[in-house]
């Protein structure tokens, strides 16, 4: 179980202790790159990185006839001789869903790296941060359609079937998330977390349909936006042919010309989005390429916080613990 | 060198496009792969000239094979020296065929004509043959092809311009089919000893009116060589406005009269006048009618009390020339009809066919009388103006067979008047007492058991049965005769007979009598007698038998402007017409002069007014709206325009460009040229992009 970051939860981790994209993007295995993230990230958030775990205690409480004797504190008994009753806060494992896009689009990068690294390397980061809190995670990946579904499972090997995943080689097309979010609604009955990360540059017009049935079913949704700083700005200076990664569409486009409309478009598109994760109560988390992972974590974990417990937690005082 | 499609040259314009594409060219160089162009609008690409052009050797190479491909395409050829000469063989002979008919009298149509025709003379190259024709209802040449020894080109122009001068629109119908098949004949005659390759050409000049003629074009097929020009010449087609007094069936004290607005008319209201025979306007109320343009409507016009009130007057209307009909105001004859037979009126006896058979009509009012005493019938007999006795002897009162009735019967006929004598078996006496002696009466043996005798031998050519004499209706054969008398008349009588019994017996006997006449007829209409009173000729021999000479009243029939009178009259000796005009032309037997509208008259030696024609412009010429000429094509007439001698001088020297291209074939080598440099260019083309694409790897590795 995570140590929420309760007492600096608006605070993000100083600038030092974060790992520079660029370097870190050069270690080749992705699981490596997840550990790094994470374990700077805790080493600096946390006193106790190993602490945690999913049972949590709350309060003793006088035995009365009836109790379940096996949450009797038998130390205490034998220390004070006062019958008590254990209570525990039960927390369930987390059951979290990573959908990831490899379309066409996510293979653009002026970086160093392209967003699909980026994209890659941030749910490698989420899948290892999870796993380590012994929370359920699974992966989905597509384009224009699934490529890859790994089921919640925490198991043994299930962290390294979904590193595997992640660093197959990808050859996507066109994006398509709504056959991905029309998948999820479908498999994931159980209420958990759902985290989409896209660069969500198609059309968005059932966007909000699909994101609000998984809202319906319980699901709490995360949607990571990864873009490239250039799809931001626009900063290019030479007129030239400009070719669609997905469609294979040419057109020849100034950019001096043309960058006031691509700006204002964009940020139109953007303004869509985001009103429609205000409306549904997604949170929405937008990544450019060259932020540092560390700062996506801390937006992930800040989101569950901002949640609180509700979404993901049931109580039930009486239920035992692991 | 000559080309055989020039216009192909035009392709070497495209040589300019090459230049162009190199001297302009597009800024970008590459392309730059981006995650979407979702939000991107194509921006127009910035052309910039360039001052100093590149790549010339592929421009050459791309310029090149567009001046091949426009040379090849052009079909190049060398010229051969070779003299093309006609020969003076070839002859283009031009008839000139103007339509003369009343409807080209509307205004300014004729001076249209007039320049139309100078226009074609004038077109004419030296050596065309011109003649010219003017036609109505027939063709008249007023020139004539000229003998092609005597020929001079200018001569024949003048010649024929002269004529069309001297011409002038006539007042007849229009009958363009005749016109041309006439016109096409002459010009096939003329032609024969020409030249294959000689032209034969008919330029027609009319307003190719509606209520034009073609039907002579279906009875002959057409010359095949003879093209027709057509050339429309007309005054607002469809603008005039007409008028028509209709024939009477019944005798009225007004005339009915349809009036017809073409659909051009800008006139609506009209107004009708009466003019007297010297075309003067009288004081008589004229009407005012209404009629709206493309519509028609028949009024009717009280008949004038005065008899020499002739013209009806159409006012309101600018077409003039179809503006007055002729009708002739007579009252209608009165004609007093005695019947002498049975008392009472059966329907078996001769007197009730013949009541009903003398009807009223339009140009007769009929007055029949049925004495039933020998007083009465004599006293009727006595009066003037007798015209018809009609004698049914056998069922004659035997009170009325005296001979007072007999003398007064033979009184009359002497007067003037006719009998119609159905002979009885007792008849000998009384026909004795009346046409003389020497008549032999008896009866003949009915054939019986069913047989029967038709007439045979009948004179068509006397006035009884003159208007049966057409073979349509001249078929006797299905009357039949059962009961009959054996007439014979004496042997020096002028006694005539009109109709025989196919048993040899006679049937009709005619016998003049003083200044009347006696029919004779052996066997009667009633029943009992024949078939004849069943017979629809029956009422036609009645009616003749009152329309003879003397009686006859020609008002009711109607002529157009060339139509033949004919006058119902037993000599025509010494007879003279006189036109409308004023003018008396001699007259034998029939008047073939109804050159215009107007009042014909017709008089004796007496200078005694015999009888009156009206004649019009026949109703056909006022629909002035225009045919399409495509119907003269659907008739079999070549629509089009001979090739003049330069211009069939030009086809032969194409014809012969096109041999020589056919023979020399310099496209194939144009084309195998360009096939080539193409090749060179792509070549080359290739080549350079290639090393474009290096530069750019270059210079993308450098950045």
């Amino acid at each position: 179980m995570i140590d929420r970051p309760t007492n600096r939860a608006q605070a993000r981790p100083k600038r030092e202790i974060v790992a520079d994209p660029h370097t870190l993007m050069r270690i080749k295995s992705l699981q490596v790159r997840a550990r790094i993230v994470v374990e700077g990230f805790l080493t600096g958030l946390h006193r106790s990185p190993y602490h945690g775990f999913s049972v949590e205690f709350t309060e003793y409480r006088q035995y009365s006839p009836g109790d379940d004797l096996r949450y009797l504190d038998w130390r205490l008994l034998a220390r004070s001789d006062r019958y008590y009753v254990k209570r525990f806060e039960d927390e369930t494992n987390l059951r979290c869903h990573i959908l990831l896009d490899l379309s066409r689009s996510m293979d653009y990068g002026t970086v160093d790296y392209t967003k699909a690294e980026y994209g890659k390397t941030l749910a490698a980061t989420l899948a290892y941060f999870l796993n380590r809190q012994r929370d359920a995670v699974g992966l989905l990946t597509f384009d224009e359609t699934i490529d890859t579904y790994l089921p919640a499972r925490f198991q043994f090997g299930a962290l390294a079937r979904l590193m595997s995943a992640l660093e197959r080689p990808t050859g996507g097309k066109g994006t398509d998330i709504n056959q991905p979010l029309e998948q999820t609604a479908r498999i994931v009955r159980k209420r958990g977390w759902v985290i989409l990360i896209s660069d969500l540059l198609t059309d968005i017009e059932s966007l909000e349909k699909h994101l609000g049935a998984l809202r319906t079913q319980g699901h709490e949704v995360i949607l990571m936006r990864v873009l490239d700083p250039s799809e931001k700005d626009f900063e290019f200076s030479d007129a030239t042919l400009f070719h669609d990664m997905e469609s294979g569409r040419e057109l020849y486009v100034d950019p001096k010309a043309a960058r006031s409309q691509y700006l204002e478009k964009f940020q139109q598109h953007a303004e869509q989005i985001e009103s429609i994760c205000n409306s549904l109560g997604v949170d929405l988390c937008e990544l450019t390429t060259d932020t540092p992972l560390e700062l996506a974590l801390f937006d992930f974990l800040n989101a569950r916080q901002r949640r609180g417990r509700t979404a993901s937690r049931s109580r039930n005082p009486m239920a035992g613990g692991v | 060198m000559g080309l055989l499609s020039p216009l192909f040259m035009l392709g070497l314009l495209g040589v300019s496009l090459p230049i162009l594409f190199h001297l302009i060219r597009r800024t970008p160089k590459g392309q730059m792969l981006f995650s979407t162009l979702m939000f991107l609008q194509p921006s127009p690409p910035r052309i910039t000239r360039r001052s100093r052009l590149e790549n010339l050797l592929l421009l050459l190479l791309r310029a090149a094979v567009l001046a091949l491909l426009a040379a090849a395409f052009s079909r190049p050829f060398l010229r051969q020296v070779a003299r093309l000469d006609m020969g003076k063989s070839f002859q283009r002979r031009v008839a000139i065929v103007v339509d003369g008919s009343a409807s080209m009298q509307q205004p300014g149509v004729w001076q249209k004509v007039r320049q139309t025709v100078n226009d074609v003379v004038a077109g004419l190259e030296s050596g065309d043959h011109p003649a010219l024709f003017v036609f109505d209802e027939k063709l008249t040449t007023l020139h004539g092809f000229a003998d092609p020894k005597e020929f001079d080109t200018d001569v024949q122009q003048q010649a024929v311009l002269e004529a069309m001068r001297a011409a002038a629109p006539s007042w007849r119908a229009t009958n363009i089919g005749e016109a041309l098949v006439q016109a096409a004949d002459i010009l096939t005659a003329v032609s024969e000893g020409d030249t294959e390759d000689s032209a034969q050409q008919i330029v027609l000049i009319t307003d190719l009116q509606k209520g034009a003629s073609l039907d002579a074009l279906q009875a002959t097929p057409f010359p095949e060589r003879v093209q027709v020009d057509v050339r429309i010449v007309s005054y607002r087609p469809g603008a005039n406005a007409s008028l028509q007094v209709l024939r009477e069936t019944e005798p009225q004290t007004f005339y009915r009269t349809r009036l017809v607005n073409g659909e051009e008319s800008g006139v609506e209201q009209f107004s009708l006048h009466w003019l007297d025979q010297s075309l003067k306007p009288v004081q008589v109320a004229s009407e005012q009618v209404y009629v709206a343009p493309g519509q028609n409507r028949v009024v009717q016009i009280d008949k004038p009390p005065d008899a020499d009130l002739v013209c009806l007057e159409l006012k309101g209307d600018e077409v003039a020339f179809d503006n007055r009909f002729f009708v002739l105001n007579t009252p209608p004859n009165a004609v007093a009809v005695t019947y002498l037979g049975e008392r009472t009126e059966q329907s078996t006896a001769p007197l009730y066919f013949l009541r009903r058979t003398l009807n009223d009509t339009p140009s007769l009012r009929i007055d029949l009388a049925h004495p039933q005493t020998a007083d009465e019938a004599v006293e009727r007999l006595g009066r003037e103006g007798t015209s018809l006795i009609v004698i049914g002897s056998d069922g004659l009162d035997p009170e009325m067979r005296t001979d007072v009735v007999w003398d007064a019967v033979a009184k009359a006929v002497e007067a003037g008047a006719r009998v119609m004598w159905i002979v009885a078996d007792n008849d000998q006496a009384a026909i004795e007492r009346v046409l003389g002696p020497g008549w032999n009466i008896e009866a003949a043996e009915p054939p019986g058991g069913g047989k029967y005798a038709m007439w045979t031998a009948i004179q068509f050519d006397h006035p009884l049965f003159s208007p049966l004499e057409n073979p349509r209706y001249s078929d006797f054969t299905g009357i039949r005769f059962w009961k009959w008398r054996k007439v014979s008349p004496p042997k020096d009588s002028s006694a005539q007979v009109l109709a025989k019994f196919d048993t040899g017996e006679d049937a009709v006997i005619y016998t003049p009598l003083g200044e009347g006449d006696v029919y004779l007829l052996a066997a009667g209409w009633a029943p009992a007698d024949s078939q004849l009173a069943l017979s629809t000729k029956f009422p036609t021999i009645i009616h003749s038998s009152l329309h003879l000479e003397g009686t006859s009243n020609d008002s009711a029939i109607r002529f157009d402007v060339g139509d033949v009178i004919k006058p119902a009259v037993a000599s025509t000796a010494g007879l003279r017409m006189t036109m409308p005009g004023g003018e008396r032309m001699a007259f034998d037997g029939e008047f073939t002069e109804t050159s215009r509208p107007g009042i014909y008259r017709l008089f004796d030696e007496q200078d005694n007014l015999v009888t009156r024609y009206a004649v019009n412009v026949a109703a056909s010429e006022t629909d002035t709206r225009i045919r399409d000429s495509v119907e003269l094509e659907q008739y079999g007439v070549s629509i089009g325009r001979q090739p003049t001698r330069a211009e069939r001088l030009a086809e032969q020297r194409q014809l012969r460009d096109i041999e020589l291209e056919k023979r020399q074939q310099f496209w194939r080598w144009g084309i195998a040229f360009a096939l080539f440099v193409l090749l060179l260019e792509t070549i080359l083309a290739g080549r350079t992009a290639k090393a474009s694409m290096r530069s750019v790897d270059v210079n993308l590795q450098n950045e």
